[in-house]
């Protein structure tokens, strides 16, 4: 039987897997995914505590819904800013974005 | 129903003047058209504001709350706002950027700031910072050919994203713990003593590093100088000023509603916060070659200072807010002089001499500088002085002292500016001119720099209005 507990790890480590690549990648597009894992860890846990805690309304599933719309719109918006800069530098690496000083 | 559209009759206001200015452009409108349009787009805003006056029913089902402090931060935003409007308006851009999309984002922008002002719930938050925050990685990035600009878009999406998705990740959690979004429930379930221990904190603390991103307080700092830099001197005013003030809204309103200082680590770790963001800050700001990278520590600094008034609890609460906004004035009037003074450069060499050359800009460039400083007859001086008084009253004598030493530390780049200005000899002969409009805006910052120096009593009523 599945239980929200189940729920709940998964996001965890889910989150922790986001975490750990946003720390240790120096790819943007890889950090963006890394980003997008973290997105989605938030969603588990909104639509995992929705059915098991408040099963009276959907504001969680509903939540979750805006989530994944909003997320979205701001990867289209980095993926316009990586393209933007790969065009001038021919790299994606964070490292190679070395203009302005970290 | 009714009630819910009038409130937000003010943002409707925006979202039409943002529809239609982006049309005009679309149809070949001059630059200072479209910058007169927003202008009035956000005047209407301001002048429609009193009509949505609180009585204080709940919004759209508690989505947004109709209380005096919103409605006093919604003003705050829409002045500042404007400010930042007429920057753009006398800012000397380069001629081949088209500046309708950049007046549509402005307002896009102002109507998430209003909305996060007056939220009353966790999912209301999240949308309108997170509409923000993407509207502000494309104002940061706007000069497409520029590779600074792009690079600056590029490092402030990478850390925004990562920030806004751990206060996600944090508000999800706090809805496993409360099993509802809504801030008034939550607040009072914490205050019945509901909290359930480490869950609590995790949240909390994700909640606050994404809002720490926003005001820029360490270790979330670190985007700040390189997006200043690479950014369009208007957005990085507008960075600097409205969006930072946001971001100490929305700590007031989750950290602080229902009168409680909501979770039980805030006493420990804000005050560690408050000294490491104002002392990092100055350090930092100490061996900057660039104005600009000088102006966005300083502005960590500042975001010190305020956060050390909020770290003191419930009692710092108006003092920090008092501080915003002088600190709007004086930041605003610092960071416009500065772009009018050398629109292009922004290293400090670009800036010698400037005091023969523009001695009335430099001079209110100084005044500026000085009252970031704390000097004593201006209102940097009385917004610290209320912080340093409010520390000394909560007995946190070593927040008191921190703050003392590191206005003393404060003077030194600041006074670096100022004397490249007046006794360091030019390396260019560089007319400056300044459109009119620029003159009424740092004439407007000075003016408010020194008035409300001989009367803080003006900001303290209002405050006294919006923390009832």
């Amino acid at each position: 039987m599945i239980s929200l507990g189940h729920f709940v790890a998964l996001s965890t480590v889910l989150f922790c897997i986001g975490l750990f690549g946003v720390l240790t990648q120096r790819n943007a597009i890889r950090f963006l995914i890394s980003i997008e894992l973290i997105l989605n860890a938030a969603n588990i846990n909104l639509v995992a505590f929705n059915r098991y805690l408040a099963p009276a309304s959907a504001e969680g599933q509903v939540v979750s819904l805006f989530v994944i719309g909003v997320a979205a719109a701001a990867s289209v918006v980095g993926l316009i800013l990586i393209i933007s800069i790969y065009r001038q530098r021919q790299s994606v690496f964070l490292d190679d974005f070395n203009l302005l000083k970290w | 129903m009714t009630y819910s559209l009038n409130f937000i009759s003010v943002e409707l206001a925006l979202v039409l003047g943002a529809l239609l200015i982006l049309m005009a452009a679309v149809f070949g409108a001059g630059r200072k058209t479209l910058g007169f349009a927003a202008l009035a787009t956000v005047m209407i805003a301001i002048f429609r504001l009193p009509a949505t006056m609180p009585p204080g029913y709940p919004v759209f089902d508690g989505m947004l709350v109709s209380d005096t402090f919103g409605y006093g931060m919604r003003l705050f935003i829409l002045l500042t706002v404007a400010m930042v409007v007429l920057m753009s308006l006398a800012y000397a851009w380069p001629q081949d950027e088209d500046m309708g999309e950049f007046y549509f984002f402005i307002l896009v922008a102002t109507v998430a700031l209003n909305l996060a002002a007056c939220a009353g719930n966790l999912a209301m938050v999240y949308l309108a910072v997170e509409t923000l925050s993407i509207v502000s990685y494309v104002l940061a990035g706007y000069f497409k050919r520029d590779i600074l600009s792009t690079e600056a878009g590029v490092k402030y999406f990478l850390f925004g994203a990562l920030s806004t998705g751990l206060m996600l990740y944090g508000i999800s959690l706090a809805y496993g713990l409360f099993g509802t979004l809504d801030m008034s429930f939550i607040g009072s379930r914490i205050a019945a003593g509901d909290a359930h221990g480490p869950a609590l904190v995790v949240a909390a603390v994700l909640i606050l590093a994404g809002l720490a991103f926003k005001a820029s307080l360490v270790p979330f700092h670190m985007w700040v100088a390189d997006v200043y830099e690479g950014a369009p001197w208007p957005v990085a005013a507008f960075l600097s000023v409205t969006s930072k003030a946001l971001g100490f809204v929305l700590l007031a309103r989750i950290f602080f509603s229902n009168a409680v200082v909501a979770v039980p680590f805030w006493s420990g770790v804000a005050p560690v916060i408050a000294i490491l963001t104002m002392t990092i800050g100055n350090l930092a700001a100490f061996h900057q070659n660039s104005v600009k990278r000088m102006l966005a520590f300083s502005s960590v600094a500042q975001a010190g200072y305020i956060f050390a008034a909020m770290a003191l609890g419930q009692a710092g609460l108006s003092t920090a807010f008092f501080y915003i906004a002088i600190y709007a004035f004086m930041n605003m009037g610092a960071f416009a002089a500065a772009a009018f003074l050398s629109p292009a450069d922004a290293q400090l060499e670009a800036y010698r001499g400037l005091g023969r050359r523009a001695p009335v800009m430099a001079f209110l460039f100084s005044v500026f500088l000085l009252s970031l400083a704390g000097l004593p007859p201006l209102a940097g001086f009385m917004a610290k002085f209320f912080v340093i008084s409010a520390a000394v009253e909560a007995r946190d004598y070593i927040l008191a002292g921190a703050v003392v030493l590191n206005s003393i530390l404060g003077f030194f780049y600041y006074l670096k500016v100022i004397k490249a200005m007046y006794f360091d000899d030019e390396t260019s002969v560089r007319e400056c001119l300044v459109p009119w409009l620029g003159y009424l805006l740092v004439g407007g910052c000075a003016w408010g720099v020194i008035f409300l120096a001989i009367h803080p009593q003006a900001i303290l009523d209002i405050l006294a209005l919006m923390f009832v």
